[in-house]
């Protein structure tokens, strides 16, 4: 995981430059945040599941995933713009 | 064919008219059938000997095991209509069993009450205790179903008794009823200002208030069921909630007036909540070339939800709304998939909901058509 999250990190900065978004350190912190946030909804989703809290564990995916897209796209939107 | 174009308007809204008379008529006439046969299904004839001492009270005795008890029949106001409730009393006026045989509460409200066992809090309690306060603890989530079953208990008691019970004093104008009027208000200054900028700041000002307090806080957006029941003649205490009249007749009253959607527009607490989604995303209007059918879709199956309400004779059977589910996650998983698919669309769309699918904008529709189809009339 450690290996496939390093190249998630250098692949954004060449991902930011083809699409041409000029990336600054507090965009950067934000989309690390999200990128956690997301991580932890999946993580946290998937364990409950396997933890034969399936319930739960959906509840979980659905309410913080939603939230996820909700500011990603909130995110992109104030990436591009400012 | 041309008294057909001529009159298009006043027939739809004489056939909607018609359907939804017929459906409370049959609705009703079902409802008295099936509360008997409920009473029946409670106690059977052949394990219990049962004994009407009053309009609201029984003697049942089990011959068996040779115990009497006392058995009241107490109705309150829940979150769409009644709530009647069966207290089963020992000699000692100890509470035995409580059980509900009719509720018109939203399925996954009524759920709570049942996994939190909180007709299980009643038993062994003095029933006379219920005339003065609440010796059972009311399930966060549900306090309006709990404390209506509470109510139900006493008052069942009170009436099989002969005891005269003080009526429990509401603050009639709260500020839940402040807020609603604020809303109203600024919807009204909305469509009436021309400054673009101070429009915009009332809005965002009416959007934040509604979705804090008509959503997350109180949930009181006007819903289907509340609508249907309030057509059903299940009418909410006006002592306990007059907002719920403000909201509801200052909606109907400000569409006949003015031809403006108000309440969908800015009072609306999930109208609101798209709002902040499409501003989130940048959201844009939506208004293909098969919008009018979109429309058509979204208002029949408007319709048929509140006609087979009404046939059933419970408001929330046909209930398709998300705004439980948004405001307070509660709801099953078609509804929270729904809600899901509308939150989605909000970040692209402009109030998808509000334009394909809330069953209230069709209602304001019908409303407007009522308007339209008089003042034809009037003109002709």
């Amino acid at each position: 995981m450690g290996f496939l999250y390093t190249i998630f990190a250098i692949s954004a900065v060449y991902w930011a430059n083809d699409l041409k978004l000029k990336m600054n350190w507090w965009k950067w912190s934000l989309s690390a945040i999200w990128f956690i946030f997301l991580s932890v909804t999946i993580a946290g989703a998937f364990t409950l599941i396997g933890e034969n809290e399936k319930r739960a564990g959906l509840y979980f995916l659905g309410l913080f995933g939603t939230i996820s897209i909700i500011s990603g796209v909130g995110l992109v939107q104030l990436i591009r713009n400012k | 064919m041309r008294f057909i174009d001529r009159f298009k308007n006043q027939l739809i809204w004489l056939g909607v008219s018609t359907l939804i008379v017929a459906a409370v008529f049959i609705g009703k006439t079902r409802s008295e059938q099936s509360k008997q046969e409920l009473i029946q299904q409670h106690f059977l004839e052949s394990q219990y000997q049962i004994q009407q001492v009053k309009q609201n009270k029984w003697f049942v005795y089990d011959p068996e095991i040779q115990i009497e008890n006392l058995l009241y029949l107490g109705k309150a106001y829940g979150y769409n209509g009644e709530i009647e409730v069966f207290v089963q009393v020992d000699k000692d006026s100890l509470i035995q069993k409580i059980f509900s045989i009719s509720h018109q509460e939203t399925p996954s409200y009524y759920d709570k009450i049942i996994k939190k066992h909180f007709f299980e809090q009643f038993q062994g309690k003095k029933v006379a205790q219920f005339l003065t306060n609440k010796p059972v603890n009311a399930v966060s989530g549900a306090t309006i179903t709990s404390n209506a079953i509470i109510e139900a208990t006493k008052n069942g008691y009170a009436h099989g008794e002969n005891i005269s019970i003080s009526e429990t004093k509401y603050q009639i104008f709260g500020i839940l009823e402040l807020i609603v009027l604020f809303l109203f208000t600024a919807g009204i200054l909305i469509s009436k200002l021309k400054s673009q900028k101070l429009k915009k700041t009332l809005l965002w000002i009416s959007i934040f208030i509604s979705i804090l307090f008509l959503g997350f806080i109180y949930n009181q957006p006007i819903s289907y069921s509340r609508l249907t029941a309030l057509l059903l003649g299940n009418f909410p205490d006006w002592h306990k909630e007059f907002y719920f009249y403000i909201l509801v007749i200052g909606s109907v009253i400000l569409v006949l007036l003015s031809r403006k959607n108000i309440y969908c527009h800015s009072v609306c607490p999930f109208g609101a909540a798209q709002e902040i989604l499409a501003k989130t995303g940048k959201a844009k209007a939506f208004r293909p070339a098969y919008y009018k059918k979109l429309k058509f879709i979204q208002r029949t199956i408007a319709l048929s939800a509140i006609l087979v309400a009404l046939v059933m004779n419970n408001p929330v059977i046909a209930s398709y709304e998300v705004f439980s589910a948004f405001f307070q996650l509660t709801a099953n998983f078609i509804l929270f998939g729904v809600l899901f698919i509308v939150i989605i669309l909000s970040l692209f769309i402009k109030r998808p909901w509000c334009h394909f699918m809330c069953p209230i904008d069709s209602v304001f529709d019908y409303v407007k058509l009522t308007r339209k189809s008089i003042t034809e009339l009037w003109k002709k």
